[in-house]
């Protein structure tokens, strides 16, 4: 366990030390929920119109699209982290020292994300929170929170099925980020963030079922449309996600291990 | 003049080879766009009324496409490249041969020209399948060649100001990334200038950005322009020129800094 703390204390200082250093990153992580909604509202009400928006979906577009937009980023970064950082360790020249230190692989691969999490969560605090508390008051200000909470467990269960896509994608070489630029944004339509789950058709809803953060996404949502929706539906849910997450964290830690069996095997490559 | 033909097709060779071909890099390409696509399109639908000419709503989000493909083309094409190039060492290597560094423009530019190209072609695609075919009609063909040309020129000098940026402070991904989202917006690059709030209006006609998209959006869709046709146009070449001259003198002072400082590192993302 003290060896896990140590890696996310590199990690924390490795992502905190970049992020503090530019500053104007920081300032994007907070500005990027608002710029996704305006720019989809933008186009949205050029050609349609906000009732027609709330007649399909049940709840007001700025709402939701605030909330999509921070859903998107918590989960986005983590499977950013996940997923560029051995293409990173190679272009810096560092995967060889990453595979020959003595750090558990697993261990690192479930590390990377905290940091960004972390500072996820702040980015909630800055978009979701005010925009639920100024529409909904009080009772918006707690959802909010849930809704922060809630958002952290679907990004957490996301690293999951990054792992699995991770040593696949790499274990089978080549220039994998072009395959990644593919699944990335695939994997974030089928969570459901943008366009809801039970609004999708019925191969999208099977495969979307197939990820654990879009049972946490949905609950979401559902709780977004309909505040007095029961708590169990939402456990239901949630229940669904922890099975999938506790189900997928072993194939990804063999996945990880495939990958860099494969990577020692073929040795490295400049 | 043989040897400088020569270097510009060596360099495009290798970066249609690089970016296009090798390992099927133009079908991920596109596959990515696409998906990429989807995420955002979609969910814009909810929003559409059952009355609504889809055909129209189509060529909006058509042309909406095209101006913001053609930021991020700017920006992680013919900027990014910069950083790419810094990142990798190869930015010194060009300094001491004595060549410009705008030498890596001649493989960069019509590779992205190219790809935008072919990537029109598939978001037309995928509205038409996902929506109605976009309804363009090209009214006014020679109004439409000035307007692109006057924001290819607008596009270079917003590339050379981020290149700038890259090279005096090592600009990071995310900071690109947040330009390329604000600036289509901001600028009337998404939606008609006349849809916008009043201030925001002012905003974008106080920048060069809105003047080629408004003339490109009346070309094609025949969307009424704030200022009037004429006046955009002129007001457009005048203020693309000059931003032009303004960003090349930048550029040429941050590599000056560059030279004497030394290049600056750059972060993971």
């Amino acid at each position: 366990m003290s060896n896990f703390i140590d890696i996310i204390r590199a990690e924390l200082k490795f992502v905190y030390g970049d992020i503090f250093r530019r500053k104007s990153v920081l300032i994007m992580f907070l500005a990027y929920p608002y710029i996704l909604t305006v720019f989809i509202l933008l186009i949205g009400y050029s050609f349609g119109s906000p009732k027609v928006f709330i007649e399909r979906v049940g709840v007001d577009p700025v709402i939701f699209f605030i909330t999509s937009g921070f859903m998107l980023l918590a989960i986005l970064g983590v499977s950013d982290d996940i997923f560029w950082r051995p293409i990173f360790e190679e272009w810096m020249g560092t995967l060889p020292y990453i595979i020959a230190s003595p750090v558990s692989r697993i261990q690192h691969y479930l590390a990377i994300p905290i940091p960004r999490l972390l500072l996820v969560l702040l980015t909630g605090s800055t978009s979701v929170v005010p925009v639920l508390t100024y529409f909904y008051g009080l009772n918006g200000f707690i959802e909010s929170l849930v809704i922060l909470g809630l958002t952290m467990v679907g990004a957490v269960f996301f690293a999951s099925v990054s792992m699995v896509s991770l040593g696949i994608i790499y274990g089978f070489g080549g220039e994998s980020w072009r395959v990644i630029n593919v699944l990335r944004p695939l994997l974030l339509i089928l969570i459901g963030a943008y366009y809801p789950r039970f609004l999708m058709p019925l191969m999208g809803k099977i495969i979307s079922g197939l990820i654990p953060s879009s049972y946490v996404v949905e609950a979401i949502q559902r709780m977004l449309i309909d505040p007095s929706v029961p708590a169990s539906f939402i456990l239901m849910l949630l229940g669904i996600a922890t099975a999938l997450f506790v189900v997928y964290t072993p194939v990804g830690a063999k996945s990880i291990v495939f990958w860099e069996k494969k990577r020692v095997s073929e040795g490295v490559k400049t | 003049m043989s040897s400088r033909l020569e270097v510009a097709f060596v360099i495009f060779r290798s970066y249609v080879i690089t970016e296009l071909l090798r390992n099927k890099g133009i079908i991920f390409g596109l596959l990515s766009l696409a998906v990429w696509m989807i995420l955002f399109i979609v969910p814009i639908s909810l929003f559409s009324p059952p009355g609504v000419d889809r055909g129209v709503a189509s060529a909006y989000a058509f042309t909406a496409v095209l101006v913001f493909m053609s930021y991020s083309m700017a920006a992680w094409d013919w900027a990014w490249v910069i950083r790419w190039a810094l990142a990798n060492n190869i930015l010194e290597y060009i300094i001491a041969s004595g060549r410009s560094i705008f030498i890596l423009y001649l493989g960069v530019m019509p590779v992205s020209i190219i790809w935008i190209l072919l990537a029109l072609i598939t978001v037309y695609a995928l509205l038409s399948a996902l929506i109605a075919p976009p309804y363009i009609v090209v009214r006014d063909p020679l109004l439409l060649v000035m307007g692109l040309t006057i924001f290819a020129i607008v596009l270079f000098s917003h590339a050379l100001i981020l290149g700038g940026t890259i090279i005096s402070a090592g600009t990071s991904g995310p900071v690109m990334e947040f330009i390329s989202w604000l600036l289509p917006i901001a600028t009337g690059g998404v939606v008609p200038l006349k849809n916008l709030p009043p201030q925001v209006q002012k905003i974008a006609l106080a920048t060069p950005y809105s003047y080629p998209a408004e003339l490109i959006r009346y070309s094609l869709l025949g969307t009424e322009t704030v200022l009037g046709v004429t006046t955009t146009l002129v007001i457009g070449i005048v203020y693309s020129l000059t931003f032009l001259a303004a960003t090349l003198y930048y550029f040429e002072r941050q590599l000056k800094k560059m030279l004497k400082e030394g290049p600056k590192s750059i972060g993971m993302y």
